[in-house]
C-alpha cells in the first residue's frame, strides 16, 4: 500500500478535540464550545446564553431560518478554518429569534447518519469541485461536532455556540458554501 | 508535601508508621484495570453534488460508492453511457493501490432478495469488468452482490417511503486499503 493517509494521523487528535470540546452532554443542553469548556472539558449549561450578554467572535456570514422549524432563527458563522491537512472546523453561533423554543432536531442531520441530536445538519459545498462535505463522525455514528442531547430545545432569545469538523477540501479552495438544512445557504464563506 | 503524604498514605495504613532511622518497605498499591479508551476511528465523507458518487475514508480504508442510478438503467446490469466517467474516476482513485479490492453491489429494499441479490452481483461484475483494464498494478478485484443488505440510509422514515434514502442504497461499493 503506497498511499499516505493524513486522516490516520488526524483521527486521534480530532477525537481528542471532540472530547475536550463537545462530548458528554446528557442534560439536554449543548456541550460547551472549546473556548468555554470547564477545566474538565465536560459540558456546561453555560454554553447556552440569553439575550445579548454573550460576546461572540466577529460574524463572517449569516444564515437565516427558512423553514417552519427554524423560523426566526439565525446562524452567525464566526469561523471556517483549516485544521491541519485533513480537516476544516466551522464555528458558529445559533440564535433563536423566534417566539417559541426551537427543537434541536431542526439543527441535526435528518439522514440517519448520526446517532444523537447534534450540530450535524450542516454541510459544506465546494462548487469548484462539485462536492459536498459532511460532518466527520466516528464509527459509532457520533458527529465530531457539538452534541445537543435531549431537552426542551433552544429557548426563544437564547443562543448557542457550535463547532463542527469536516473533511478538508483540496488546498486550492479558499471559500465554501455553508449549507445548514432549514436555513438559507451562506455562499463564499472565506476559508482560512 | 500534601502529595507526599497522600502517596505515603496509600497502602496498608498502620504499617506505614516507621521510625525516622528505619525504612519500612511499603506495599505497592494495586491499580484496577483502566477503562477502555473511548476514542473511535473517524469517518470522513465527501459526496458529489449530483449524487453520483460518495467517498468515505476510515483510517487507511476507502469506500467509493457509485450510484447505480447513474451506472445502470432500471433493472439492468449493462453499464449505461453515463457510466464511463464514473468508472474512470473510480479507476483514478485506485491508482497506486495494491492487493484486494472488493466491488459489491447493493439495491434498495424494494423487491425480493431473489431478484435483488443476483442483480446486485451482475452489476458488481459489470463494474469489475469495466475497471479491470483501467487499473494498473497488482490488484485483485472481487465482485459480490448483497441485494438490500447493509443500507447506508433509511429506506423508510417513520414508516413512510424515503426515496432519497433508497437512492443512496442503490449503489456499487468499491472498498480498498492504501
Amino acid at each position: 500500500m503506497t498511499r499516505a493517509h493524513p486522516f490516520l494521523a488526524a483521527s486521534l487528535a480530532a477525537a481528542l478535540a471532540c472530547v475536550l470540546a463537545a462530548c458528554g452532554s446528557s442534560d439536554g443542553k449543548p456541550a460547551a464550545s472549546p473556548s468555554s469548556a470547564g477545566p474538565s472539558g465536560r459540558a456546561t449549561p453555560s454554553a447556552v446564553t440569553s439575550g445579548s450578554g454573550a460576546s461572540p467572535a466577529p460574524t463572517i456570514a449569516t444564515e437565516t431560518g427558512a423553514g417552519k422549524a427554524t423560523a426566526g432563527a439565525r446562524i452567525d458563522v464566526t469561523g471556517l478554518t483549516r485544521s491541519g491537512t485533513s480537516m476544516v472546523v466551522l464555528t458558529a453561533t445559533i440564535t433563536n429569534g423566534g417566539s417559541a423554543a426551537m427543537d434541536y432536531l431542526a439543527l441535526s442531520s435528518r439522514e440517519g447518519t448520526y446517532i444523537v441530536p447534534s450540530a450535524s445538519g450542516v454541510t459544506l459545498i465546494d462548487n469548484k469541485h462539485r462536492q459536498r462535505y459532511f460532518p466527520v463522525r466516528d464509527t459509532a455514528r457520533h458527529c465530531l461536532c457539538t452534541p445537543f442531547g435531549i431537552g426542551d430545545g433552544l429557548a426563544s432569545g437564547d443562543n448557542v455556540p457550535v463547532t463542527v469538523s469536516f473533511p478538508a477540501p483540496p488546498g486550492d479552495i479558499t471559500s465554501l458554501t455553508v449549507d445548514w438544512a432549514g436555513f438559507t445557504p451562506a455562499a463564499d464563506v472565506p476559508l482560512s | 508535601m500534601l502529595a507526599a503524604l497522600v502517596i505515603a498514605g496509600v497502602g496498608s495504613g498502620a504499617a506505614s508508621v516507621a521510625r525516622a532511622d528505619t525504612v519500612v518497605p511499603q506495599p505497592v498499591p494495586k491499580l484496577g484495570p483502566l477503562a477502555p479508551a473511548l476514542i473511535l476511528p473517524l469517518i470522513f465523507e465527501v459526496d458529489a453534488l449530483d449524487g453520483s458518487e460518495s467517498t468515505s475514508q476510515q483510517g487507511s480504508s476507502t469506500t467509493v460508492r457509485l450510484s447505480t442510478d447513474v451506472l445502470f438503467a432500471f433493472g439492468s446490469a449493462d453499464l449505461s453511457g453515463r457510466a464511463s466517467a464514473q468508472i474512470d474516476d473510480a479507476a483514478a482513485k485506485l491508482r497506486g493501490v495494491t492487493g484486494r479490492v472488493s466491488v459489491t453491489g447493493y439495491t434498495d429494499s424494494v423487491g425480493s432478495d431473489a431478484v435483488n441479490i443476483p442483480l446486485s452481483l451482475r452489476r458488481a461484475q459489470a463494474v469489475v469488468a469495466a475497471l479491470a483494464p483501467k487499473v494498473h498494478g497488482v490488484v485483485t478485484l472481487l465482485a459480490a452482490g448483497r441485494g438490500s443488505a447493509d443500507p447506508v440510509a433509511p429506506n423508510t422514515v417513520d414508516g413512510t417511503d424515503n426515496p432519497a434514502g433508497r437512492a443512496k442504497n442503490r449503489r456499487v461499493e468499491i472498498v480498498f486499503t492504501g
